[in-house]
């Protein structure tokens, strides 16, 4: 087993460089002169100059690749074109923000998806099943900048009830729990829209997985010994759907990343989604390539997890 | 009846000019009035007619999922095809470029490619075509496999039938059903991806599109929720009409 998750872990890199290596190549063939949009065409040629031997943009592509690629790995991401600050404290304080955002949506459109899948599997067929699966296909055709701007129209201009937009409120001072329950509270909205679309993805699947199995000798035998259908869904059925459902919260986790790009946009959360419209507006390569490397990391690191998790559910995995 | 809502989407795209009231480009009342009689859903901030906008979109958005459509269907088929009907090193190779396509952030490479080569129709669909062939990839090679130990293509093997023929006359009408709606569904998907970047700002400046409007009633939310809600109800309208298609060809297997 440790080997394998050895392997694994070893597999991640690969995939990683594979991803840096498709953004830079295509930030270098791409048209323009970074230096020239960074100054906006006021700048002269001495200036020009400067910038180009400072960032070392007239190496031939294969060195600056390399050049790049030993710093990263020793832990130098480079500095910003447009402040000079380096990328890793350009970086880090938004970090917090979007893991806040994308884990705590991922946490709740779990709890909720499983519980609303057992309930539709449950009552399969009937009313509440017919009822959500309607929603889920709503929720899946729905553009998620559409959902975010309908529910900040209807709870936060109409009602009142949440804040617009931001993080905490405008000149707040409290700290601890008093701020931890401000932030919570501009939370639930751009946390609502990513939730609501997983959620409605993982009910999907945790119920044809229930009702796929409820056929099943081990799901008649326990019939047998008289328990409840709600009882046979929940202790029997459910733990053997789980495996695919895990394996779908580990894959969407890219799909939540995007959506909270425009998340963050919409309600003005101070994350890595902005940080990356911002950096490739004002083409801030270096700031750029660092947030797409940390994304595709974490994305590839679900996915290893997930596949961890599945030897925990599925006992058969560990076998192999 | 399906089809209908696609069908009324590309109706709408193709006869946009003639529908639409007015000029989507065109200044012709005050900005940011609400839906009314002369503008049934009211007007931008400089006073642009967002009914006719929205049809505009119509004929926007067709044209990227169509583009991206023939791409997905060229790349896909070809590497589906030749990997499940050949097997061996070359599937294995196929396959493993397919994985790395799947695991690429489409979106996040979007944005990049989009910002760095300035937005236009073409590039959209060339980067949405190449970055979102993957999955219909697997699910060609998946059918391929399936049917290529049928006993007809056996026959028709035996009968003389070269591999080019053998593909295109016995596997590809029998692989379509499965693959067609696969590929709906896909396509309802690129339609949302590209609203989203239309909306952060990506989209061809000189064609109207339904995420660039949704995009530009940001701002304006707290005076004009019109802006806000047609586009993206339009969006969602046309992503349904294709999901409920790609539902009727699966259940009709």
């Amino acid at each position: 087993m440790t080997k394998y998750v050895l392997r694994r872990l070893i597999q991640v890199v690969p995939t990683v460089l594979g991803i840096t290596l498709i953004t830079f190549v295509l930030v270098h063939i791409a048209p323009g002169d970074p230096v020239e949009v960074l100054a906006s065409g006021n700048g002269d040629e001495a200036y020009y100059e400067f910038m180009r031997a400072k960032y070392r943009l007239d190496d031939p592509f294969l060195t600056q690749l390399w050049t790049y690629v030993s710093n990263v790995l020793r832990g130098d991401f480079g500095t910003s074109y447009l402040t000079g600050e380096s990328v890793v404290r350009t970086i880090m304080p938004r970090i917090g923000s979007t893991l806040l955002l994308a884990v705590s949506s991922i946490v709740i459109s779990t709890l909720i998806g499983l519980a609303f899948g057992v309930l539709a599997a449950w009552r399969a067929n009937r009313l509440l099943d017919k009822a959500m699966l309607r929603i889920s296909v709503f929720l899946a055709a729905a553009p998620s900048f559409w959902i975010a701007q309908v529910l900040l129209l209807f709870f936060a201009l109409r009602l009142g009830i949440f804040p617009t937009d931001g993080r905490n409120s405008p000149g707040f001072e409290g700290t601890g729990f008093a701020k931890a329950v401000d932030t919570l509270w501009h939370l639930m909205l751009p946390m609502s829209v990513l939730a609501s679309q997983e959620s409605s993805t993982i009910a999907r699947l945790t119920r044809t997985g229930i009702v796929d199995q409820l056929g099943d000798d081990h799901i008649r035998l326990a019939r047998a010994k008289g328990l409840g259908d709600l009882q046979v869904v929940l202790r029997h059925a459910l733990r053997r759907s789980l495996p695919p459902v895990v394996t779908v919260i580990g894959g969407r986790v890219g799909h939540v990343f995007s959506g909270a790009v425009v998340v963050e946009l919409i309600f003005g959360w101070p994350g890595l989604g902005r940080l990356i419209l911002s950096s490739s507006q004002s083409r801030d390569t270096p700031v750029l390539l660092g947030v797409l490397m940390l994304i595709a990391a974490a994305v590839v690191l679900m996915n290893l997890l997930t596949d961890l998790s599945y030897m925990l559910i599925d006992p058969r995995v560990r076998l192999k | 009846m399906a089809a209908s809502g696609v069908l009324t989407w590309l109706i709408l795209a193709v006869f946009a000019p003639w529908l639409a009231p007015q000029d989507p480009f065109l200044v012709v009342g005050e900005g940011l009035v609400g839906p009314s009689w002369r503008h049934p859903l009211g007007t931008d901030l400089i006073g642009r007619d967002l009914f006719s906008g929205v049809l505009h979109g119509a004929r926007t958005s067709a044209t990227i999922v169509l583009g991206v459509a023939v791409i997905v269907i060229a790349i896909a088929f070809t590497v589906g095809l030749v990997s499940g009907y050949l097997g061996g090193i070359v599937d294995d190779i196929m396959m493993r470029i397919a994985e790395v396509f799947q695991v690429v952030p489409r979106f996040f490479l979007a944005i990049v490619a989009i910002a760095y080569f300035g937005s236009g129709v073409d590039r959209l669909i060339i980067i949405l075509g190449l970055t979102s062939w993957s999955g219909l990839a697997r699910v060609v090679r998946a059918e391929t496999l399936s049917v290529r130990e049928s006993a007809f293509v056996e026959a028709a093997r035996l009968f003389g039938s070269g591999t080019f023929r053998t593909i295109f006359r016995e596997i590809l009408p029998n692989i379509t059903p499965t693959t067609s709606a696969y590929l709906t569904l896909l396509l309802s998907r690129v339609l949302l991806l590209e609203a989203s970047l239309a909306f952060i700002g990506l989209s061809d400046p000189s064609s109207i599109s339904w995420g660039y409007l949704a995009g530009s009633s940001q701002a304006y939310l707290r005076s004009a929720w019109w802006i806000a809600v047609f586009p993206g109800l339009a969006i969602l309208l046309a992503a349904l009409s294709l999901t409920s298609l790609g539902d009727a060809i699966g259940r009709r297997e």
